[in-house]
């Protein structure tokens, strides 16, 4: 928010014009707040919590942009424990 | 550095030619190049708009269907996606609109009233943050 102050200024606005200030945000706002949800999705994509994921494995031989879709599977590597 | 170096030090699997993947191959997706590619996001990928995941008439528009509609990567893909992600989606929600409803967020200022330095990729590791 501060290092993209325009973005909180268009939230706000959105924020006034359909919740305005005798009530607090809800969820039966949710459809009407498109900028709101696009911080969410904005924020998970421009800074990940986990920036490499869960480690998968491959449960058989596969290949990749070949002619078989991945199988994986969630069982941890060892060294994960 | 504890954010980036996920960035380069993978080794990555090319999208342009087919990968033998031999049985219990551990495969770790970097979520942090495929959120910030130039090609699926634009040349402002490596900056924060929310609008980006808006259409033309403002509503929010549905994300790639290789992303389960997310427009990211950072729940994962396919089958295994973090099963918690709807929580999570309506968590994140509310909050940013019940703070932006409550509050400004602002940029501290020094004794002349000046914004101080701000560097987005810094990082705090200890002691607490108020």
């Amino acid at each position: 928010m501060v290092a993209y102050p325009e973005t909180q200024k268009r939230a706000q606005a959105e924020l006034d014009s359909i919740v305005g200030r005798d009530r607090v945000p809800t969820f039966s706002d949710f459809e009407h707040l498109p900028y709101i949800r696009g911080m969410v999705k904005e924020a998970l994509r421009w800074h990940p919590i986990d920036p490499v994921g869960l480690p998968h494995r491959v449960i058989q031989d596969d290949w990749y942009k070949g002619n078989a879709c991945l199988h994986i599977s969630l069982k941890p590597p060892a060294y994960l424990w | 550095m504890r954010v980036y170096i996920s960035a380069s030090n993978l080794p990555l699997i090319s999208g342009k030619q087919g990968q033998f993947i031999p049985k219990g191959t551990i495969v770790i997706a970097n979520v942090w190049h495929l959120n910030r590619n130039c090609e699926a996001y634009g040349e402002d990928a490596e900056h924060f708009n929310p609008a980006r995941h808006l259409d033309g008439d403002g509503r929010v528009a549905p994300g790639p269907v290789d992303t389960k509609e997310e427009s990211h990567f950072t729940y994962g893909f396919g089958r295994r996606i973090c099963v918690g992600r709807h929580v999570a989606n309506d968590s994140l929600f509310i909050d940013i609109a019940m703070m932006l409803w409550a509050m400004n967020i602002e940029r501290l200022t020094d004794a002349d009233g000046k914004p101080t330095h701000l560097e987005v990729d810094d990082c705090i590791n200890d002691g607490l943050v108020v």
